[in-house]
């Protein structure tokens, strides 16, 4: 994801997707789940995109998303159904 | 139910197999490479309904099977020099087991429904930043394949002909793998398992092994698909066939022909990507430039079914010409 981006029609997936995913990994219901989620998923996104490389760092989001299914389905801050 | 041709509409089968298989002889090359286009997405269709059609599990991730496919079949001709017909193996052993992986992190958990959709696009997006930064796999700048001057068929080297009836061969080999797999007991399980999850594990089926079948079975699939169109089209880029909009291309044959039934995506694949290309030749002649134009037509065809029939076109065209036995 872009700090600067142009407006153009095919904007929208790359934040809808990114939505999604903070809200997984913070876990779904959870309002401050989602808070916790977007700032893992913003700071690591940005450190990766700092220490390893800029086109990069949308990847670390993508593995955060698959280790939280792995190991906590439900959420970091969510409640097990 | 399962669908059950009776003998005219077997009759009428055969036809369709013979004049397609003695098209070559009058089509020109436009019309041999749609129909290539259109027997491939029947074959992936095939392959997608599998998982979603029949065990109920939303895959939004198939672009990462062919993808897959593609790339390590790809790879073993252009670095080692083992053949696709060789490699083919390797392709589906690579895409089944990111499938079982895939599988097993969501099915371990119940991670169902749009959850596990969102991790196959996860798999696919990771997978795809991945291949970009792989020197050895290109990176961004892609796989370029040979083109031989002379037919190579043991290569997967050759013209529009080879690559028809290879095509035509797949597409009518996924039918048949999915008439005969709708038979089978994991066939039934997988309708029990897509109707109610709960009711089929009371049942004693193994909900969990009977899903990752689903997965295993649609990965390997995907993957044959991705070394004909790799080959077929001679070059390979992350951004291109890891692209979420393939994922979505492969779906929308399935769901437009019929969900969950064995003819669907072959009639879903013969009523969207001919009309598809036909709409771009047109925009094309007209001078009109509108690189989207497939997309939307698509997205309209595929608001059109969602409206009129729900359940997919083959469903309605078989009871409007009386094409099936009703078996209940």
């Amino acid at each position: 994801m872009e700090t600067i981006a142009d407006a153009k029609p095919e904007l929208g997936p790359v934040y809808t997707l990114m939505a999604f995913i903070i809200v997984i990994v913070g876990g779904l219901g959870s309002m401050a789940g989602a808070l916790v989620g977007g700032m893992l998923i913003g700071v690591s996104e940005a450190l990766a995109g700092l220490f390893i490389a800029p086109s990069m760092k949308s990847m670390v989001s993508f593995a955060l998303l698959i280790l939280v299914l792995a190991l906590r389905p439900q959420g970091l801050m969510g409640r097990r159904t | 139910m399962i669908e059950a041709l009776n003998p005219r509409a077997r009759v009428l089968l055969v036809v369709l197999l013979v004049a397609l298989l003695a098209a070559p002889l009058f089509a020109d090359r436009y019309l041999m490479s749609v129909l290539i286009l259109t027997f491939y997405f029947a074959y992936v269709g095939q392959a997608w309904n599998l998982m979603m059609g029949f065990a109920g599990q939303l895959s939004l991730g198939h672009a990462l099977y062919v993808g897959l496919g593609g790339y390590v079949s790809a790879l073993l001709w252009l670095k080692l020099g083992i053949g696709p017909w060789l490699g083919v193996f390797a392709a589906v052993a690579v895409a089944s087991a990111f499938g079982a992986v895939i599988g097993w992190l969501g099915f371990r958990f119940g991670i169902a429904g749009v959850y596990f959709a969102l991790l196959t696009i996860a798999f696919a997006e990771f997978t795809r930043i991945g291949f970009d930064h792989i020197d050895y796999a290109g990176a961004a700048g892609g796989l370029f394949l040979r083109v031989e001057e002379s037919g190579q068929w043991w290569n997967l080297r050759g013209g529009t002909l080879l690559f028809y009836y290879l095509a035509l061969a797949l597409a009518v080999g996924a039918l048949v793998l999915t008439a005969w797999l709708a038979r089978t007991r994991l066939g039934y399980q997988w309708l029990a398992v897509r109707e109610d999850e709960e009711a089929a594990r009371a049942l004693g089926i193994d909900v969990f092994r009977a899903k990752m079948a689903a997965v295993l079975i649609s990965s390997g699939m995907t993957a044959v698909g991705g070394v004909f169109t790799a080959f077929y089209s001679n070059n390979l880029f992350p951004s291109r066939v890891f692209d979420i909009n393939r994922s979505i291309e492969i779906i929308l044959a399935p769901i437009v022909g019929g969900l969950g039934t064995v003819f669907g995506p072959v009639v879903g694949a013969f009523i969207l990507t001919p009309l598809g290309e036909m709409l771009t030749a047109l925009t094309d002649r007209l001078g009109i430039n509108t690189p989207g134009v497939k997309a939307a037509f698509y997205g309209l065809a595929l608001m059109v079914i969602i409206v009129l029939r729900p359940a997919g076109v083959w469903p309605w065209l078989a009871r409007v010409l009386r094409l099936t036995e009703h078996r209940r």
